[in-house]
């Protein structure tokens, strides 16, 4: 019961950061999560660091670059977007971090099934792009070049689209096959 | 977690790592390969300590990864070049060896996939991914190839193939697999990881073929009903081409 009312919580939550633009608000509210996250606010706030610094930095500097251009420059605009995605993140890590998803979706047998083959995939997939990055390090004996990390990182890439897709065929099959979904197929 | 594990190899020596899936196998060969390292005691390559602080030596790094190469299960997972050709021209290249192109040619000849040399390795079968990654690690001559299930996803034909060209390379090697029937194929000493992750066996296979405790603890065999000449009964026997 407790982790399906967080559930309900953490989605209110979700919807309040989306619709709030005073940047203050959103300050507040990334960190109410900090505090709301106790003893695990500094791994929580590297977590979200690390998540969020690459998209980020890219939206912000393509911003700043881009209206300076134009000559629209907002401040006010680009904090909020940074302050958002902050929040949204934090907020997410907190949930994950507290709640039993499998637990917390319980009520709906549908949503269930979706979760547990979502979380079935993240973990094979988790440890296959663990052996991507470890080959690629096995395999360098110096410092790979930039276009080197381009090539894996495009390999790495179009192996798991192709690997998900096949995938999902499969799980869609299977699911079939048990009689998950009545089709015409 | 991997625990009490304790052994020393030899140059030139043929290891069978064997064990259940679950067993460690993966685990042992990267800590081998310095991916990951154990939380307490150490691992040594000629006698160097081999942890994060070494590894972050250029040069130890540099000679650490040109010495000690490592196959991993999945292929795809050490694919990235457009070409066959740069695939096994790329150690070299990083090592700025003179001709890496040629090097690569070779190689491909060696391993009987020169027609390939120009095809992008995403698109092969996962055989003859098999061998450009063996050749993208053999054409750095490295001292000790450690191998994990190397024949996990190869049809009869290619397996014989792989387990004659093991046995002819002048190369430390360490293989792991749960194929007890192979594991005579693949080399002549025996280590024998149980399902809780510890070094139960160190020695020739034939010990461990005669010992049927171990192979029952390391979970290497199993039981189940069937008959001979109409007599139905029970024993322990390996299925090992699953």
């Amino acid at each position: 019961m407790k982790h399906r009312a967080a559930l309900f919580v953490y989605l209110a939550a979700i919807v309040l950061l989306t619709s709030i633009h005073d940047p203050r608000l959103l300050a507040a509210a990334a960190a109410a999560v900090a505090l709301l996250s106790g003893k695990d606010a500094p791994r929580i706030a590297r977590r979200t660091v690390r998540a969020v610094l690459p998209f980020n930095a890219v939206v912000t500097l393509s911003y700043l670059l881009f209206s300076r251009l134009a000559g629209d420059f907002q401040a006010a605009y680009i904090i909020r977007m940074n302050l958002r995605v902050l929040a949204l993140t934090s907020c997410t890590f907190l949930f994950v971090s507290r709640v039993d998803p499998f637990r917390a979706f319980s009520f709906s047998p549908s949503l269930l099934y979706l979760l547990t083959l979502a979380y079935g995939q993240t973990a094979v997939f988790r440890r296959l792009f663990e052996d991507f990055r470890l080959a690629f390090r096995s395999r360098s004996p110096a410092r790979a070049r930039t276009v080197d990390l381009y090539r894996h990182a495009g390999a790495t890439g179009a192996y798991f689209l192709g690997k998900a897709l096949h995938d999902s065929t499969e799980i869609a099959d299977a699911m079939r096959s048990r009689g998950y979904s009545r089709d015409s197929a | 977690m991997l625990r009490n594990i304790g052994f020393q190899v030899d140059r030139g020596e043929k290891v069978v790592l064997l064990g259940s899936n679950g067993s460690g196998k993966t685990t042992l060969l990267k800590i081998l390969n310095g991916l990951i390292h154990p939380d307490s005691g150490s691992y040594r390559f000629r006698g160097k300590l081999v942890d994060r602080a070494s590894l972050r030596d250029a040069a130890f790094h540099r000679a650490f990864r040109k010495e000690v190469a490592f196959l991993f299960q999945n292929p795809d997972s050490m694919l990235f070049n457009p070409t066959v050709l740069s695939e096994i021209a790329f150690g070299p290249r990083q090592l700025a060896l003179a001709d890496p192109e040629e090097r690569a040619r070779r190689w491909a000849e060696t391993l009987g996939i020169s027609a390939l040399l120009d095809r992008p390795p995403f698109r092969l079968s996962t055989g003859e991914k098999q061998k450009v990654c063996l050749a993208a690690l053999l054409i750095l001559e490295p001292e000790v190839l450690l191998l994990d299930e190397p024949t996990g996803s190869l049809d009869p034909r290619a397996t014989g193939w792989l387990v004659d060209f093991l046995q002819d390379l002048s190369v430390t090697t360490i293989v792991t697999t749960h194929n007890l029937s192979l594991g005579s194929e693949l080399g002549t000493r025996t280590l024998v990881l149980s399902e809780s992750h510890e070094l139960i066996y160190d020695g020739p296979i034939d010990g461990l073929l005669r010992d049927e405790k171990k192979l029952i603890d390391a979970n290497l065999v199993h039981i189940h009903r069937h008959e001979h000449d109409g007599m139905e009964h029970r024993h322990f026997h390996a299925h090992d081409w699953e």
